[in-house]
């Protein structure tokens, strides 16, 4: 075995199904080769009875009792959630499906916010849907709008089409595919342990010299501003299905600004 | 006068591991390794630099656990005796191979190898490694960074913001006890980096930390110089970016150096070539077979069919690399100044154990580099990460992108199919000791053993390395016992204390097995957030509520 591997970087190419995945069934692509911070030993391990913890119990329990459901994401078109019943919510779960009369529902269903430039607390707005099995306890989510935020709601949709709530998540920010649009430039001073933390404008202090060519801020004029070709996902072919989240898009605009004025009486860098 | 600058930066860092309930333990064999073949290494490298009057910087990270390794006494007694028996191994081979010059050489040479380490080791270093870096950095030719407690992979425990507050205070804690001053960087685990983190490590006090590529290309702006210059956060923590050519060309087994045919195969070792009647006595007690490192064969090319490593050639390309390595950094120097204006910076971290673990020339190679380095100054020099922040203390704003420098840029590697299973338990066990820390905020005798235990236990779980063995299938059981027996551990502690009725005699078997932090604080995880950094509205803290109500709306 060619065990050199271990110390490569291999960047990814695989085809990702975009639908959404149930954890248990289509597993998150999984590569054999290993991340660089690999560094233990070879392939033999040892397992032992003795070891076993100290500790009557031997699993982990299946449940905490608690209703709660989490959210994580995982790279910029993946997400995972989790979630837990009390056993009351469990018990008006079921007897809600008893009475129901419609093979159709009520559905236990995962309700993606988009929250992007709102906050959390706010779950108006763009929202799609994925049906979840609820027993399986969790669930992988492809989306496709990365470098944004999402809130999920577990709940029930019936079979008219009305969405009961069980439990929501804190919101989570899906990392981006690609490098920032906008090319704002504020500078900062800080010095010793933040004995000063003060803005600087204008800045850089020092002016380019007259002879030199390109313009320095231009990713352009120099490659290695920007990262290599086909670097992280950033130029997978992902299929950008239609999304029902049509308004998305004009929200990136907020983000920037909410980001953008973080020092009174701060001015920008000309 | 030079044109830019080269920021070396040495990630060391095992997991916690420490079995006395066992004669001999595998485990214990990667820091024993890592010992012989890097860490100490590295330490006789810097001293003969200093000693021919090269002027270089480095910086380390030493991670909170493998500190805590490096200075138990039962670990370094069980070192000395496995330096002791491969020294002996020598011995035999040198008589086996008696009819076989190339491989005799070489046995000599790793016997030699052996002495030299198990010389400075004792004698030298007395030891106490820890003591070895506190005095270079004291020096100023090396930076020391602080790590997280027991190198969480931190964007996956943010749903907990008490865990993440504890992995970051309980890294910075145990540095300014080790080396006796406060942390100015702070290596994120993995570079795992999510939004939430950075409040956390400004509220630590600290001043910079590093990135994959992408967590700088892809912050928000866009930075103007990409990963040659840092970025302040707003609240003026600097991140650096990890440069993209200087890790591929030492990293990848296809393309970088370590995969040369000359340089010596890493998987080759007397261990599995030879009648267990013989090595016996050298590998595990069970007659497990585990490296010796007396590996005689260099990688060759694509073939199972291995020649003999010949320590000369092996040289001769370690200088032919390190030479084409400065080479590249003084020409992207070139490009870079030309454009920028301040001195540009080229971030390369590596995994310390790379260096003459995996790559048995690295540490040749690292050397070769430096003297290289301090004969030309003109174009590059080394910096540390602080000196550069010394001396550009003016840079861009902007908000890192999510990121690691793991398989394929984001989490996955921590968070799939094999590893996601822990999460729950991890966030449930986080939450648990937050609410006993609460209950309990003077406590004192047993009830303070048992909560102190606690947290060890916790932190113990939320190893990266664990979820990292489960996705990689090497050692995948043994990870999964200790993410188990930790939380199990902490669930009985859990019960117990609700109860109010600790069992003194197990808990002082699990105190004396899990030793790592003997004077931890456990209000850790009841501090107020602002003490160790607020977290801000947007990162994702998951679906918790207050304690008492958990689980957000309910409309059934």
């Amino acid at each position: 075995m060619k065990r050199l591997r271990t110390v490569q970087r291999v960047k990814g190419r695989g085809k990702v199904d975009h639908s959404a995945t149930p954890a248990a069934k289509s597993p998150v692509e999984r590569r054999s080769a290993p991340s660089p911070s690999r560094r233990y030993g070879g392939p033999i391990e040892q397992v032992r009875a003795d070891q076993q913890l100290v500790s009557e119990e031997t699993e982990l329990p299946e449940t905490y009792g608690e209703t709660k459901i989490v959210l994580v994401p995982v790279h910029p078109f993946l997400v995972h959630v989790y979630w837990d019943l009390s056993p009351e919510h469990l018990t008006k779960i079921i007897s809600r499906k008893r009475r129901s009369r419609s093979s159709k529902g009520p559905w236990p269903t995962l309700r993606f916010y988009d929250t992007t430039g709102s906050g959390d607390a706010e779950v108006q707005g763009d929202s799609f849907d994925v049906d979840v099995e609820l027993q399986a306890m969790n669930w992988y989510v492809h989306i496709w709008k990365p470098a944004r935020s999402y809130v999920v709601e577990l709940g029930l949709r019936t079979a008219q089409g009305k969405f009961i709530p069980i439990a929501r998540s804190d919101g989570a920010r899906v990392a981006p595919a690609s490098p920032s649009k906008s090319r704002e430039e504020r500078y900062l001073l800080v010095t010793g342990d933040y004995e000063q933390v003060e803005p600087v404008s204008p800045a850089p202090a020092a002016p380019l010299p007259q002879t030199r060519e390109a313009p320095a801020h231009s990713a352009e004029a120099c490659p290695n501003f920007s990262e290599p070709e086909g670097w992280f996902l950033g130029s997978e072919p992902w299929p950008v299905p239609d999304a029902p989240t049509s308004a998305i898009e004009e929200a990136h605009a907020v983000t920037i600004q909410s980001i953008s004025s973080p020092f009174p009486g701060y001015r920008k860098a000309e | 006068m030079s044109q830019g600058y080269l920021a070396l930066v040495l990630h060391a860092h095992l997991p916690f591991v420490r079995h006395p309930e066992h004669e001999e333990s595998l485990e214990e064999n990667w820091l024993f390794e890592a010992l012989t073949e890097t860490y100490l290494p590295l330490l006789l490298m810097i001293d003969r630099l200093a000693a021919d009057g090269v002027d270089f910087r480095l910086t380390f990270s030493i991670t909170p656990t493998l500190a805590s390794m490096w200075s138990d006494g039962l670990l370094q007694e069980r070192y000395l005796e496995r330096l002791d028996r491969l020294i002996e191994l020598g011995t035999k081979e040198k008589r086996r191979t008696r009819h076989e010059p190339a491989l005799h050489g070489l046995a000599s040479m790793y016997q030699g190898q052996l002495r030299t380490i198990r010389t400075a080791f004792v004698s030298r270093y007395r030891r106490d490694l820890i003591g070895a870096f506190r005095r270079l950095q004291d020096q100023g030719t090396i930076e020391i960074i602080a790590g997280a407690a027991t190198h969480a992979y931190l964007p996956l425990l943010l749903v907990h913001p008490p865990s993440v507050r504890a992995q970051v205070r309980v890294g910075v804690d145990t540095y300014r006890g080790l080396f006796g001053r406060k942390p100015r960087g702070f290596w994120l685990p993995e570079c795992g980096f999510a939004q939430g983190l950075d409040s956390v490590l400004a509220g630590q006090g600290i001043r910079y930390t590093i990135v994959e590529t992408h967590g700088l290309t892809r912050a928000v702006p866009r930075p103007r110089y990409g990963v040659h210059a840092p970025v302040y956060t707003r609240e003026g923590l600097a991140f650096f970016g990890r440069d993209p050519a200087s890790s591929k060309q030492v990293w990848s087994a296809a393309e970088g150096y370590p995969g040369d045919f000359d340089y010596r195969e890493f998987y080759r070792d007397i261990a599995y070539d030879l009648d267990l009647g013989y090595i016996g006595p050298y590998v595990h007690r069970d007659g497990i077979r585990t490296d010796t490192g007396y590996k005689y064969y260099r990688i060759t090319g694509k073939t199972e069919r291995k020649e003999v490593y010949v320590p000369g050639r092996a040289r001769r390309k370690v200088l032919i690399h390190a030479q084409h390595f400065l080479s590249e950094k003084k020409r992207a120097i070139g490009r870079l100044s030309a454009v920028m204006d301040r001195k540009p910076l080229i971030v390369a971290p590596y995994d310390a154990e790379l260096f003459g673990h995996w790559w048995f020339e690295g540490p040749l190679w690292l050397e070769a580099l430096l003297r290289l380095v301090h004969r030309q100054r003109r174009t590059l020099r080394l910096v540390t990460l602080s000196e550069y922040l010394d001396e550009y203390p003016v840079n861009q704003v902007a908000e890192p992108a999510p990121s690691s420098w793991g398989n394929r840029g984001f989490s996955e590697v921590w968070q799939n199919r094999s590893n996601d299973w822990i999460y729950r338990h991890l966030h449930q066990a986080g939450l648990r000791l937050e609410r006993l820390a609460r209950q309990h905020p003077t406590a004192r005798g047993l009830t303070l053993r048992a909560l102190k235990q606690g947290v060890r236990e916790l932190l113990l779980a939320q190893a990266s390395d664990w979820a990292f063995m489960m996705n990689s299938g090497a050692t995948a059981t043994y990870a999964t016992q200790r993410v188990k027996s930790h939380l199990l551990r902490l669930d009985r502690l859990w019960k117990d204390l609700r109860r109010g009725a600790v069992d003194r005699q197990w808990l002082s078997a699990i105190e004396a097995q899990d030793t790592i932090f003997p004077s931890i604080d456990y209000r850790l995880f009841s501090a107020d957030k602002t003490q160790g950094g607020a977290m801000p509205r947007d990162s994702f803290r998951g679906g918790r509520g207050k304690p008492s109500k958990e689980g957000g709306t309910s409309g059934v």
